[in-house]
């Protein structure tokens, strides 16, 4: 039924007909309803006769209208099939630009720290895949952290913050940074009479916020500003439909990384963040790392049960490519070895170089086109 | 004063508490809203259809129905939320027990531990499950390899026969794996471990990549083997976790705070529509006093309006009365003096007239003797003249001389018969009678007008009043020009004197008002229906309304203090009304004014107009 000429289409190229079907065509392609390829094959199927391709335009025609009446349907079932899924669009996400904003100040407001030093910003670079580059964060008076600093681009979909999950939302993770003494090392009512110091600051919360300046409102304002941190990729814009988003070995990658077990953990919309997992779940990595210190306890020590020793949060890949160096004890300072320790310990297995590299480079396609490189 | 402000006190005191009562009853019954209930009722229904579908999710995830755990975590953030609100709830109910919000809580993050480790076991064997089949194909290509080893034949035989049973186990793990991945089957699990056995003595048998093969590949089913087994343990131990049941008990147990809340309530309500019954009795009790004070008082307050107006109208008809009383008095009083007078006057006049009557009569016989007697005088003074001339005639000259009387006589005599003396005399005397005549007339007039000699009342001509009277005002009339039209009109029943007095009054007044030489009056009557019609018309200067309206009034007069007495036209109207007649005024100023009266020929109730007249004074 989906056949039509390429010689009777450009005979009809004025014809009324051959406009429409041409505009159907388009149209089911920029909505991602109907792959380029089987477009393509829509477009090139040869066939004989003259009443045929009249038939065949107006049944495709047809098929095209009940296509784009079933379209959310369909695509909704051919998105679930895939393990990896396109991040929805910032429109989607109903947030207040006036909170956005205000929290974009704040995310950069040295004041939040008790000597004035650090901000959210200091180690989330936006500039950087929203991470600091450094094995482990340094907060007020130049305190090494213990941890590497995760990005905080897509926090938004993760399941819980921080490497161990203690904080089940972002606000509760602002809490917990604010109160950290190797992070900002104040309290809140510290931050508040700082912030509140700052009339127009305080003009502008209780605008948004009726209640005022607290420590509720200013860590919503940031979490907010943290859920409109979202980077769609290449790889999104591919999950859309778009094949020639990502390139060949991209593609081929993709594969290599479903096929090798990869996507056992790292899934969802952004790829990882949705589960924990045991670091060295087949082989054991600590044992071999050597030099354990209660950082790699991971989700033990939240939970204090044995069974979630060295268990962490599987992180985003996400940009992954920015966020060097790599792990919760930022160990791995290439993409590579990230992707060869994940191979030994969290797959039990061995893959030829080539397969890694084609995996390496599918992680590349995951850099978000927004805030790719320096601003 | 003191007991009436303690009173507004306690009244006051009394509405507030009735107030504070209904405000508490009010309260009581509405701090529990069903809303409270209903939102509570659909939060846990949410949280059951979150727990629901979270559970069909796991078990999709499971199947591999779905693809990734987004699924799994997604609900988390929802379901602290309805956790949350249900707490809020739970905490504005008071008096609830937290107990079994919290065990709902703690049974999800029992859940979503559980579940956290059904993603971490599930993806490792997931990912073993798919990695075993690819791991065992690259075994056995391993084994499939030519053997390059130099051995004997037998050697190679034996190594040959090892491989092949290599392969075998492998595939005993594979399908072992697979069926105890599928079925949970001891069996299965046994053949696994028995070829995990098998593999474990020959791994060292050959090749060392052979080895480090079946090292991943048992790996691989031994990570299956202990993570379904897990897997299977952590999905039991979620359906375990008694959500549903909390959930339920939760429901059930608020569900039993809000029955015994709405029972208070219920028993609150009962008390408010009690209280609002009572309060309502209240108020209809009192507005029903207050409509009966309110009534009561207005019928007071009208009883007395009326009392007040009938008093004023009372006192005012008093008023009135003892003002028309008083100037009836006064004015009766005036009258009867004026009646008096005139009467007296009359009575005097009659008694004048009667009086010189008799000397008048003889003067005028005195003066008619003498008169007759003149012509004797006439005949002496003749003879007395002849004598001298014939004594002259026979004495001469001397004659005289010697006699003086003779002398003085004859000059007497001469004078007497030059100034024709005698004439004069008669001439004087008849003049003398004339004037005797003039006032026998008067006298006469004078006892008619007073009419004393008459009875009271009389059938009366009024043109004989008319007459007498213009006789009797001569004096006034004199200076100016009196006419009068007297038709030959019916005697009527009347009180001559008093008829007389209105017609003096009237020819009197238009005479007054009239001036001096320019004056005409004009008196004329006619006979009209059963009565008699006078009329005395002046050319005078006339009335204003304001003026004619008063005139019959007592005591009015526009002439000056001492000239009028202001009574003359209201004893003309009184005397006209007691006779049953009419008066009527038309008067325009400067051209004159004509006054007209009707006059019955009979008046039945004369008499008692005369008796009022008489009795008025007395009337107060």
């Amino acid at each position: 039924m989906n056949r039509t000429c390429v010689n009777d289409q450009d005979a009809d190229k004025d014809s009324f007909l051959g406009r429409m079907h041409r505009l159907m065509q388009e149209q089911l392609l920029m909505h991602g309803y109907l792959a380029p390829r089987a477009a393509a094959e829509l477009a090139n199927k040869p066939t004989t006769g003259v009443w045929r391709p009249l038939c065949s335009r107006l049944v495709a025609i047809l098929f095209g209208s009940v296509l784009s009446v079933c379209a959310p349907w369909l695509l909704a079932d051919t998105l679930t099939d895939e393990p990896l899924q396109p991040l929805p669009s910032q429109k989607s996400l109903n947030l207040d630009p006036r909170k956005v904003e205000l929290g974009r100040q704040l995310f950069n407001d040295k004041r939040m720290s008790e000597d004035r030093t650090v901000n959210c910003a200091s180690c989330h670079f936006l500039e950087q895949g929203g991470s600091d580059n450094r094995k482990v964060s340094i907060g007020i008076h130049g305190e090494v952290g213990r941890i590497n600093a995760p990005t905080i681009f897509n926090t938004g979909f993760n399941f819980r913050q921080f490497w161990d999950g203690r904080a089940a939302t972002l606000e509760e993770q602002i809490d917990a940074v604010v109160a950290s003494p190797k992070s900002f090392g104040s309290t809140w009512p510290n931050v508040i009479a700082r912030l509140s110091e700052d009339k127009a600051l305080v003009a502008t919360v209780q605008s948004i916020y009726p209640e005022g300046m607290r420590a509720s409102t200013i860590s919503d304002a940031i979490a907010t500003y943290e859920r409109s941190l979202i980077t769609p990729s290449r790889f999104d814009r591919y999950l859309g439909g778009d094949e020639n988003a990502i390139n060949k070995e991209e593609k081929a990658g993709y594969e290599k990384f479903k096929a090798y077990g990869c996507i056992g953990c790292h899934q969802g919309r952004n790829v990882g963040g949705n589960m924990f997992q045991k670091f060295g779940a087949v082989n054991d990595y600590f044992e071999k790392r050597g030099n354990v210190t209660p950082a790699d306890f991971g989700r033990f020590n939240v939970t204090k049960r044995e069974t979630d020793r060295y268990v962490f949060k599987v992180p985003s890949l996400r940009n992954v490519a920015l966020t060097a160096p790599y792990f919760h004890d930022g160990t791995a300072s290439t993409l590579e070895e990230a992707v060869e320790v994940m191979f030994q310990h969290q797959l039990g297995r061995t893959a030829p170089k080539e397969d890694k590299q084609l995996i390496v480079q599918f992680l590349r396609s995951l850099t978000g086109e927004q805030f790719k490189g320096a601003k | 004063m003191k007991r009436r402000s303690l009173s507004i006190a306690f009244g006051f005191l009394l509405v507030v508490a009735m107030l504070g009562g209904l405000g508490l009853l009010i309260w009581k019954t509405s701090s529990l809203g069903d809303n409270n209930r209903s939102q509570f009722g659909s939060a846990v229904r949410d949280l059951k259809e979150l727990d629901k579908e979270w559970g069909l999710d796991l078990l999709r995830a499971k199947s591999q129905i779905i693809k990734n755990y987004d699924p799994l975590s997604g609900p988390l953030p929802q379901l602290s939320r309805v956790q949350s609100t249900l707490k809020t709830i739970a905490a504005a109910s008071d008096s609830a027990s937290t107990a079994p919000l919290d065990a709902v809580g703690k049974a999800f993050g029992e859940k979503t531990d559980l579940i956290d480790s059904f993603k971490m076991q599930d993806s490792l064997l997931k990912n073993s499950l798919r990695f075993l089949p690819t791991a065992v194909a690259q075994l056995k290509d391993e084994l499939h390899k030519p053997i390059v080893k130099k051995m004997r034949r037998s050697a190679r035989a034996a190594m040959i026969a090892t491989r092949q049973e290599i392969e075998r186990a492998v595939d005993r793990l594979l399908t072992g794996a697979l069926q105890y991945d599928l079925t949970t089957d001891a069996s299965a699990k046994q053949a696994v471990e028995d070829a995990l056995v098998y593999l474990g003595r020959g791994r060292h048998l050959d090749t060392n990549e052979i080895a480090d093969a079946i090292d991943i590949a048992a790996n691989h089913a031994r990570v299956i083997l202990r993570q379904k087994a897990s897997e299977e343990a952590v999905l039991s131990a979620i359906y375990q976790v008694p959500t549903s049941t909390r959930i339920d008990e939760l429901a059930s147990s608020y569900e039993k705070v809000f029955d015994a809340k709405l029972k208070v309530q219920d028993y609150w309500r009962r008390a408010l529509i009690l209280y609002s019954g009572v309060v309502l009795l209240m108020l209809l009790f009192s507005a029903f006093k207050l409509y009966a004070s309110y009534r009561s008082l207005n019928i007071a307050n009208g009883l007395l309006a009326s009392a007040n107006s009938s008093l004023e109208a009372r006192v005012q008809e008093r008023t009135r009365e003892l003002t028309g009383a008083l100037r009836a008095a006064k004015e009766s009083q005036l009258q009867l003096i004026q009646a008096e007078k005139m009467s007296s006057l009359g009575q005097m006049v009659a008694g004048v007239a009667h009086e010189i009557n008799t000397p008048l009569a003889y003067v005028k016989n005195s003066v008619e003797l003498a008169r007759r007697r003149m012509k004797d005088m006439d005949v002496l003074i003749s003879e007395g003249a002849k004598y001298i001339a014939t004594t002259r005639q026979l004495n001469g000259s001397n004659t005289g001389q010697s006699n003086p009387h003779f002398h003085s006589l004859a000059d007497m005599i001469s004078d007497f018969v030059e100034m024709d003396t005698i004439k004069e005399l008669d001439d004087l005397l008849g003049d003398g009678g004339h004037g005797i005549d003039e006032i026998s007339s008067i006298v006469g007039h004078l006892k008619d007008f007073s009419r004393l000699d008459r009875s009271n009342i009389d059938s009366y001509n009024v043109n004989d009043g008319v007459r007498s009277t213009l006789k009797i005002a001569q004096n006034l009339v004199k200076k100016r020009k009196v006419s009068t039209n007297l038709a030959d009109i019916p005697s009527i029943l009347c009180s001559p004197v008093q008829i007389n007095q209105v017609l003096l009054n009237l020819v009197s007044n238009a005479c007054q008002a009239t001036a001096e030489g320019m004056g005409e009056v004009h008196v004329s009557t006619r006979a009209h229906r059963d009565g008699v019609v006078i009329q005395v018309k002046d050319n005078g200067h006339g009335m204003t309304e304001e003026v004619k309206s008063k005139i019959f009034d007592p005591f009015f007069t526009t002439k000056k203090v001492g000239e009028g007495t202001g009574l003359g036209l209201s004893i003309v109207h009184r005397i006209v009304v007691e006779h049953g007649g009419q008066i009527s005024v038309s008067s325009v100023v400067g051209q004159g004014s004509i006054f007209s009266i009707y006059l019955p020929a009979r008046h039945e109730r004369k008499q008692d107009a005369e008796s009022s007249l008489s009795n008025a004074p007395v009337a107060v």
